[in-house]
């Protein structure tokens, strides 16, 4: 993974001195309240309903075990010992004291990491597929260009007060892991017919209260354009944006009201005026940003060897068996897995972390996967490069530590914002919807058999928790005071990216396990040979769904 | 009297900004060292060459309108109606990157401190603030950082060109 040079030291080092200043400012009274507030936004800082909230980077996805440690002593010395993953790879601490927040970025600072642009109406961490660099579908690794964007975007002095937060997500992949049509930018990475690596561009897709699926501006971008294309975008944004409203000032509505095709005019022409200066990436940098994400030292492997001994092992013993078939996947070195952490057992909310869990983690990591591991966007954390031979012993030391529950990408292996339970903006709960799903599909055979189900979980139409490309997505709605919860279907967070649609009315929170539940037997009583929950709803239409779960009780 | 910041030190600011509804539709009646609203600048801007007249700029004015006055105006002033609208950020940027201004521009109305640092890597080289304010502390400020990563009107390279 990227490693600090002399210059990103000093660089984060100021940061903290910096933000040390202004806190002391605001502690003096020198500083008003909402002159204060964008500048500790922009070091991750929020004010909840509890207390403050801090948001640390997880630049891409990418922490190693020194990092872990670090955050398991910061989550025990300045928190109530644990921590929570969230959508966008990044990790939120719940009870940080403002005064404290300095002395938090100087130990992340150590460990080179920081919050630096998590919050705020700025450019913020670029996102990617976890399983990048080790994925067989894998087209070019994302990771040396989304290091590269992170530190164009790293204190861009120019777009640091935009109309609204922007969002970058880059895929390298056939198939979507990063969910790039529903972000402010998103970047496919692809390569023309004569083997050149370059970008797709896609603008204008977001969640939030107006669902956008993004636009595509730019079919093939030359990768050393991506910097000077990437500024006329925002440019353009910045000086065309709604600011008068802020649920209007998102990139997606200008894209939308001035239509894609003339939207990407406007950043055409810009780029026509800055494509030729010095932030033309060169082919040194892309060298050495290469260089950070060469392949570990893999050893020869004979991988069909392997799998014979490792599918002995699995038919003796079951729950092995599922957990390999749900939580491992394949990679494309011979006798290497990748292999997935379910931070979503029972009980627990999705995505929460304990400090000596944190550093159970780092010693796996260090054990298992060369002392990496990935955050990814479902909230889970996963192992990228495990040897075949060692998958068993893995798993013995991921049940006893909790991550071996053999759900990922099942019903139960849900997004979950933190709802009401934390979140200021909430209008209901989301952590005990999702604890009630859990606890009404716990067989663990029956969720198998239902196969890829998204279902993801917003407290408000602010939609943290992705409710509007879940499968099935539950949104938290206030009625005259009380919370209820609204159910929708069909989404997919995927390149043939799709909206889902409001099944009805909505529920109380007793009644959404059972809707679940009608749901998923509407699909089991519906659904052909080898389709996925989505395919059969694509199929039949949202009319058997609803005729089912809102049938008149006798 | 407000005071003016500028990379070669302090001093009070003499210049005087013009509402619209103040400005003069005669150019002998404009005094030396008044900032114009763009519109009667533009108005008027034959019989300002080698004056010491400035115009300023509103964050949802297009700088382009000044494109072919550039070598005439000695001051732009980007006005700021709120620390939170980033647009002048843009304005100054494109003022000196893509139309090659050379001369001051400026920011004034409600910017605050911990914007300097960022104002003056846009190409900003001048900052009013009101007159009792903490001058040694927003001189700190202009200097948050030793280094940046990406290029802006301070320096055209960006890191990763200048980076052993």
């Amino acid at each position: 993974m990227y490693v600090y040079d002399e210059y990103d030291h000093k660089i984060i080092q100021e940061r903290v001195a910096q933000f040390r200043r202004q806190t002391d400012r605001y502690l003096d009274g020198k500083l008003r309240e909402e002159e204060f507030l964008p500048l500790r936004l922009q070091n991750g800082l929020y004010v909840q309903r509890l207390a403050p909230m801090l948001r640390i980077a997880v630049p891409y996805g990418m922490l190693n075990a020194t990092q872990l440690r670090k955050l398991a002593s910061i989550t025990r010395d300045y928190d109530k010992g644990y921590c929570h993953f969230t959508t966008r790879q990044n990790i939120q601490l719940n009870w940080p004291a403002l005064e404290q927040v300095p002395d938090i970025l100087a130990e992340l600072a150590e460990v080179e990491m920081h919050a630096v642009q998590t919050s705020g109406n700025c450019i913020r961490n670029v996102t990617t597929d976890q399983f990048a660099g080790v994925a067989t579908d894998e087209v070019v690794d994302p990771r040396p260009y989304c290091e590269i964007i992170r530190q164009w975007s790293t204190f861009h002095p120019e777009f640091a007060f935009l109309p609204r937060k922007f969002k970058i997500a880059v895929s390298g992949t056939e198939e979507d892991r990063a969910a790039i049509y529903f972000h402010d930018i998103g970047l496919q990475l692809v390569k023309n017919d004569r083997d050149e690596v370059g970008f797709k561009v896609i603008v204008g897709g977001g969640l939030g209260r107006t669902p956008v699926i993004g636009s595509v501006i730019r079919d093939f971008l030359p990768e050393k354009d991506i910097l000077t294309y990437l500024e006329s975008i925002l440019r353009v944004y910045n000086l065309l944006g709604r600011r008068d409203n802020k649920y209007k000032a998102r990139i997606k509505i200008l894209v939308k009201s001035l239509g894609p095709d003339v939207f990407a005019d406007h950043v055409e022409q810009e780029w026509e005026k800055m494509r030729d200066t010095q932030s033309l990436l060169t082919d040194k940098e892309l060298t050495r940003a290469k260089g950070y994400f060469t392949s570990p030292d893999y050893e020869t492997l004979d991988d069909a060897a392997l799998a014979i001994e490792l599918n002995t092992k699995a038919s003796e013993n079951k729950a092995f068996g599922r957990w390999l078939e749900r939580n491992v996947v394949a990679h494309r070195q011979p006798g290497y897995r990748a292999v997935t952490l379910s931070l979503k057992p029972v009980g627990v909310p999705p995505g929460d972390v304990s400090d000596q869990q944190l550093e159970r983690i780092a010693d796996l990591a260090e054990q298992f996967s060369f002392g990496e591991v990935r955050t990814t966007h479902e909230q889970n954390i996963v192992l990228g490069d495990v040897r075949v031979d060692t998958l068993y012993a893995l798993w013995q030391e991921l049940k006893s530590a909790g991550f071996a529950t053999p759900n990922i990408g099942t019903l139960t292996d849900m997004i979950c914002c933190p709802g009401g339970d934390y979140c200021s903006l909430a209008n209901a709960k989301s952590i005990p919807i999702a604890e009630d799903i859990q606890r009404e599909f716990d067989d663990l055979d029956y969720l198998y058999d239902l196969g890829e189900l998204d279902l993801n979980i917003s407290g408000c139409m602010n939609a943290c928790g992705h409710h509007h490309i879940g499968h099935i997505g539950i949104l938290g709605v206030d009625k005259r005071g009380e919370e209820f919860y609204q159910v929708q279907l069909g989404g997919s967070q995927r390149y043939d990216a799709k909206l889902a649609r409001v099944l009805g009315p909505a529920f109380s929170r007793e009644e959404v396990r059972h809707v679940v539940r009608e749901l998923v037997e509407t699909y089991v009583e519906r659904r052909v040979e080898g389709e996925t929950f989505l395919q059969t709803y694509e199929r039949i239409g949202i009319e058997p769904f609803k005729e089912r779960v809102y049938a008149p009780v006798n | 009297m407000p005071q003016l910041i500028k990379t070669n030190g302090v001093s009070p600011d003499t210049w005087q900004l013009l509402e619209a509804d103040a400005a003069p539709n005669d150019a002998a009646l404009v005094r030396d060292n008044t900032l114009l609203p763009l519109q009667s600048y533009l108005d008027l801007a034959s019989e300002l060459k080698e004056r010491a007249v400035g115009v300023w700029l509103a964050s949802d004015e297009d700088v382009y309108a000044l494109q072919a006055l550039i070598e005439q105006v000695p001051v732009v002033a980007c006005r700021f109606a709120s620390f939170m609208d980033g647009r002048g950020f843009s304005q100054a940027r494109i003022l000196r990157e893509h139309l090659d201004y050379e001369g001051e521009i400026r920011a004034c109305g409600y910017f605050i401190q911990d914007q300097l640092f960022y104002l003056h890597r846009c190409g900003f080289d001048a900052f009013v603030v009101e007159d009792d304010a903490d001058i040694e502390s927003m001189v700190e400020s202009l200097r948050d950082f030793s280094d940046s990563y990406q290029a802006a009107c301070d320096n055209p390279a960006p890191l990763f060109r200048r980076r052993a």
